[in-house]
């Protein structure tokens, strides 16, 4: 019977992959006899490429013959997969998705699995959590599940580089899956530490099947010591030179923008890419690159697991990765198919910071899990998180995260019951344990990359270590191994400055805001209807600079907080940037912003403003009551409502005529929001808000 | 400071029983039914015959299986094939699913193989034991008794305040209340008693899962005074027959009962308290002017007019002669083996009773269980230990007295 089954499944393998002679690679036969024989719970961890599919399809193959239900396959990876979907095809597999494209196939497909027709059924780890498709496809798959098999298994573990909160579902499913049905968990990141952890989450009782996870093809590199606009300058250089196309990876999803239009403007043909963009947009963006259209994507972590060119030739990242094994998971997918491809480090400045946000981050803090459960605790019929953005004072995409933290726990001890949250009987305390622990490992991860960046030994050698693949011989091809950097863009001064021109020139647009907070603001009478009229809104704005970026926006900092004055230099250059811009209807009037802490920085500024540019000047705008600094609330209700009643208009002559509204800085865009729609209130033509600094927008 | 808490898990005997006995969501159109309590009784002696286990079931050759359904009675047979228990057992997709959501609820489940099943039903309703209990709250209330008190959904304000007033008693008396956890009656006792620092248990007729979030039960179930039990599934919509078939489980979960408003020969109160009546449950009932009709109606059936102290119901029951299944679990396996000593030498049960000083009633329920285990046997009006048994056990109780 063994040699029955390993016929068979010999003949699978030449039929998946066209060739009469294959032979299973090491490790594939092994997991098939369990899964199929022992009905076993695996974690296959191996290198992409090894061929992990392959034991998926030919598992479902094998079961399905000896009579058993549908393989359920989980994957994140939905367009990747529908290739492989394909490949199954020639094992004779019916192998279907359902997804938020195809729902025009959704009847069929549930039709045909209730006619017992499909082998395997491909959906996204929240597909999981949707009630619709538990309800339709429950019937046939849940019924008499047959396989399943969880796809970037590593994602079930919060020790894990790329959590994702639904794997925690899938885990609890996984641990409640009764002994009789057999699952497989495949990943080709995971650690010591994360291969124990997913095998715990499992329910235990998990065999482990790895191998060696180095590439053959990688020449690595790491470049440190180099400002941002020094790695404009680099790109800029390196990128005309390389061959083939490739992925830039950055942090934020303003860099993206601004190094895309950096490269750009030296003509260079890249796009960005980042979770800011239209749900159409992103494909497009994606077969561009793999149809080699651009030279590369400027890209933040959005493009992530679900995009796979087997001919990329390099991936460089323009900051480090929080960790190293986020560094081998994205440098990873440079050269699936190539002899040679390049994985380069930038190591920025700014990096550790953005890095040490993320890492804070990465959990809600106690008290704010607190404070979401004291509220819940009080109410009768729950709240949603708009309801609880108006109790609480945090940034509503941070009570999300809290919510959604708190939805996972195990138990857990909220539920949402239509769009409300609830309490549920389930006691509750803070895991400081767990979260203190989560920190220190990622602080220990950040460490590891840094220790990478040392180039203190062979690059693949140290990668591969950190993965635990202890065997890994050293590549010969790396910065190291080789004693030389790899691509050497010689002389940058000249373009450097070019760079450090273009970020402080570079046009900054402020949005105007479309509706009023929570709540509105009542003081005012403003918000008795959510949206806020068309002739109460600002119109776009610009901003001088982005905060602490660039020349101006390193020096906009001094001058704020130790000089206290805005020097003439930048009065000219805020001069010079309006003149630019040129906004339609002509501004004829500029008012400044109050502040209680600093009564005469922006009005100091903006009467020289005025100056400059020959327009008349007002103190059109004058405090009622103190407010709380702006920087101290943390979510935009709260911004909003501190500002409530706070201000009134001192009506000036001509104040019918376009005006520019001047503020220091630009955040979350209230101060010039309220204002403008009281200016407008009283009579003001349209207002152009006007800010010497714009935040950063954290992705 | 903090707790590391334990993900939730169920047992391989538990999750081949929610399998073969759950309800596990909608079910749709051709899913197959889930055993009924008497087919999974029948399946577990056969089990047991084969020396094999519930979890057996999930890792069995299809041989194994075949035998274990050849071993259940014709009747049985009959209703549960081959393909139903295969197909059953195969739905182990539907578990997972449905036992992540209840879990992550708090939601906790013990099987009739579990250590944590309560005692109570397994002696007082034996063969007729629900497989799966769920709950959310303190699992120890189970083992706690306590009076059920049960009565009408819509009370007038005479039985709306006497509840209040048996709710703040059995706080104050530390007395358990054991209700339907239904609007009115069920609900006042219940909530009256765990807000005056008292516990209760509620035997729920539908959504365990939403009606443990509602704010009144999960304040008292956070802070350990509240208990929320169900047989159904915890997403199982009302339904009568429900409502109806949870009386029974209210009455096996306390020591005794109390009805404070019940109408005449109709509802589930009414029902519920005959069938306790008919099992040698002591049943008071609330009297007077102003109590419904159906009230008196209950005196006939045997039930007793509830005392003006309430605390005299305490002292009244446990005496009661009829009271046969009322055996406690703890009590009973300390008697057996004394039983067992004395009954080397064949004796009746009155005789029985004089010597060690107990109601004739609580002897008969023991001698009872005795037989059902096999370590009594009957010949006329005389009781004798089997002789292997006695031999063991006696030496046990040497040990322990000498």
């Amino acid at each position: 019977m063994e040699n029955g089954l390993r016929a068979r499944a010999e003949q699978l393998l030449h039929a998946a992959l066209s060739d009469q002679s294959a032979q299973f690679r090491e490790g594939q036969w092994d997991a098939i006899t369990a899964l199929v024989r022992d009905r076993a719970r695996l974690l296959l961890v191996r290198r992409t490429g090894w061929g992990k599919s392959i034991v998926y399809f030919v598992a479902t193959a094998l079961l399905r013959e000896a009579g058993a239900g549908p393989t359920l396959l989980i994957s994140p990876l939905i367009a990747l997969m529908r290739n492989q979907l394909q490949a199954a095809q020639a094992l004779g597999l019916r192998a279907v998705t359902i997804n938020s494209t195809n729902k025009e196939e959704w009847t069929d497909i549930y039709a045909a699995l209730n006619r017992d027709e499909i082998d395997l059924l491909l959906v996204s780890p929240e597909r999981l959590a949707n009630r619709t498709f538990l309800e339709n496809a429950g019937a046939a798959l849940f019924s008499r599940l047959g396989l399943l098999v969880v796809d970037e298994a590593h994602c079930i573990s919060d020790w894990g580089h790329d959590f994702r909160p639904h794997y925690r579902m899938i885990a609890s499913f996984v641990r409640f899956l009764p002994p009789n049905i057999p699952m497989l968990a495949t990943t080709a990141t995971a650690d010591d530490v994360v291969v124990e952890d997913v095998s715990g989450q499992l329910g235990g009782n998990v065999q482990v099947n790895r191998g060696p996870l180095g590439r053959d093809s990688l020449r690595l590199d790491v470049v440190s010591n180099m400002s941002y606009a020094a790695r404009l300058a680099w790109l800029a250089t390196v990128l005309a030179r390389l061959d083939g196309t490739g992925i830039i990876y950055v942090l934020t999803k303003r860099d993206a923008n601004l190094i895309a239009e950096w490269l750009q403007s030296q003509g260079i043909n890249v796009l960005p890419y980042h979770a800011g963009l239209d749900d159409a947009d992103r494909p497009a963006r994606e077969a561009a690159l793999l149809r080699d259209d651009v030279k590369a994507l400027i890209a933040t972590t959005a493009l992530a697991m679900g995009f796979d060119k087997p001919n990329l030739a390099f991936v460089i990242h323009f900051q480090s990765t929080q960790s190293i094994i986020h560094y081998y998971q994205q440098v990873g997918r440079a050269g699936r198919a190539l002899d040679t491809a390049f994985g380069i480090m930038l190591m920025g400045s700014e990096d550790a910071e953005i890095i040490d946000f993320f890492v804070r981050n990465a959990l809600p803090p106690a008290e704010l899990v607190g404070e979401v459960l004291e509220a819940l605790e009080k109410s009768d019929e729950g709240l949603s998180t708009s309801a609880l953005a108006g109790i609480i004072n945090v940034p509503p995409e941070r009570i999300k995260k809290a919510i959604q933290f708190l939805a996972l726990e195990e138990p857990s001890p909220i539920t949402r019951i239509g769009t409300r949250y609830n309490r549920t009987a389930v006691d509750y305390a803070y895991p400081i344990d767990r979260v203190d622990r989560l920190a220190q490992r990622r602080y220990a991860e950040r460490t590891s990359l840094l220790e990478y960046a040392k180039k203190d030994g062979c690059l693949m050698q140290i990668l591969s270590r950190a993965l635990g693949d202890h065997s890994a011989p050293r590549c010969g091809r790396c910065a190291t191994c080789v004693g030389a950097s790899l691509l050497d863009p010689g002389d940058l001064s000249e373009l450097t400055a070019k760079a450090e021109d273009f970020l402080s020139r570079r046009e900054i647009r402020l949005p105007a805001r479309r509706k009023w907070p929570e709540g509105g603001l009542p003081a005012f009478g403003f918000g008795s209807n959510m949206n806020i009229p068309a002739d109460l809104r600002t119109q776009e704005g610009r901003a001088l600079a982005l905060w602490r970026l660039g020349t101006i926006g390193r020096r906009l900092r001094i001058e704020k907080y130790v000089n206290g004055y805005f020097s003439d230099d930048t009065v000219e250059a805020a001069a010079r940037r309006i003149r630019e811009w040129s906004p339609q209807p002509a501004p004829a009037w500029i008012v400044p912003t109050v502040s209680d802490r600093h009564p005469t920085l922006v009005p100091e500024f903006a009467r020289r403003l005025a100056a400059a540019l020959g327009v008349r000047y007002a103190d059109g705008l004058r405090k009622t009551r103190p407010t709380e600094e702006q920087k101290g609330m943390q979510n935009s209700s709260f911004r909003a409502r501190n500002l409530d009643g706070s201000l009134e208009v001192i009506p000036f002559d001509g104040m019918e005529q376009p005006g520019l509204l001047v503020d220091d800085m630009y955040d979350s865009g209230w101060t010039v929001t309220v204002a403008t729609a009281l200016l407008r209130d009283a009579g003001a033509g349209p207002v152009f808000p006007f800010t010497l600094s714009k935040a950063a927008d954290k992705e | 400071m903090s707790t590391v808490v334990e993900a939730p898990s169920v047992s391989e005997d538990a999750s081949a029983i929610l399998l073969l006995c759950a309800m596990l969501g909608k079910r749709h159109r051709d899913a197959p039914a889930p055993l009924t309590v008497r087919e999974y009784d029948a399946l577990a002696e056969a089990l047991h015959h084969h020396g094999l286990r519930p979890r057996s079931l999930l890792r069995a050759e299809r041989g194994t299986l075949t035998s274990v359904a050849g071993a259940l009675p014709p009747k049985i047979r009959e209703h549960v094939s081959l393909d139903r228990l295969g197909r059953l057992l195969e739905r182990g997709g539907h578990l997972a699913l449905a036992l992540s959501k209840w879990t992550s609820h708090g939601i906790w489940i013990s099987t009739r193989a579990d250590a944590t099943y309560p005692s109570r039903y397994k002696q007082r309703l034996s063969h007729s034991a629900p497989p799966i209990v769920f709950g959310v709250g303190p699992q120890s209330l189970l083992e706690s008794g306590g009076l059920a008190v049960v009565g009408s959904r819509e009370p007038d304000t005479f039985s709306e305040s006497f509840t209040r007033r048996v709710g703040e008693w059995a706080a104050r008396s530390g007395v358990q209340i054991v209700s339907g956890a239904a609007r009115g009656v069920d609900e006042i006792a219940m909530l009256t008693c765990a807000m005056h620092g008292g516990t209760a248990l509620g035997v729920v007729a539908e959504s365990l899962l939403r009606l443990s979030t509602r704010r009144d039960f999960r304040t008292q179930i956070l802070a350990n005074h509240l208990t929320l039990v169900s047989s159904f599934d915890p997403e199982a919509p009302f339904t009568t027959g429900n409502a109806m078939g949870r009386n029974r489980w209210v009455y096996a979960l306390a020591d005794r009962g109390l009805v404070v408003a019940c109408s005449e020969g109709r509802g589930g109160t009414w029902a519920g308290a005959i069938e306790a009546l008919k099992h040698s449950v002591r049943v008071f009932v609330k009297t007077g002017n102003a109590a419904r009709p159906g009230n008196d109606a209950l005196l006939q059936h045997g039930a007793t007019p509830a005392p003006d102290d309430l605390s005299d119901m305490l002292s009244e029951a446990p005496e009661q002669s009829t009271v046969s299944p009322l055996v406690d679990h703890d009590i009973f396996s300390a008697a057996a083996p004394i039983i067992l000593t004395v009954l080397r030498k064949p004796s009746t049960a009155k005789e029985l009773a004089a010597l060690l000083e107990l109601t004739p009633g609580q002897v008969k329920a023991w001698l009872g269980k005795l037989i059902t285990d096999g370590k009594v046997v009957k010949s006329g009006s005389r009781f004798s230990a089997v002789r292997t048994d006695a031999l063991a056990e006696a030496e046990q109780i040497s040990l322990l007295t000498g």
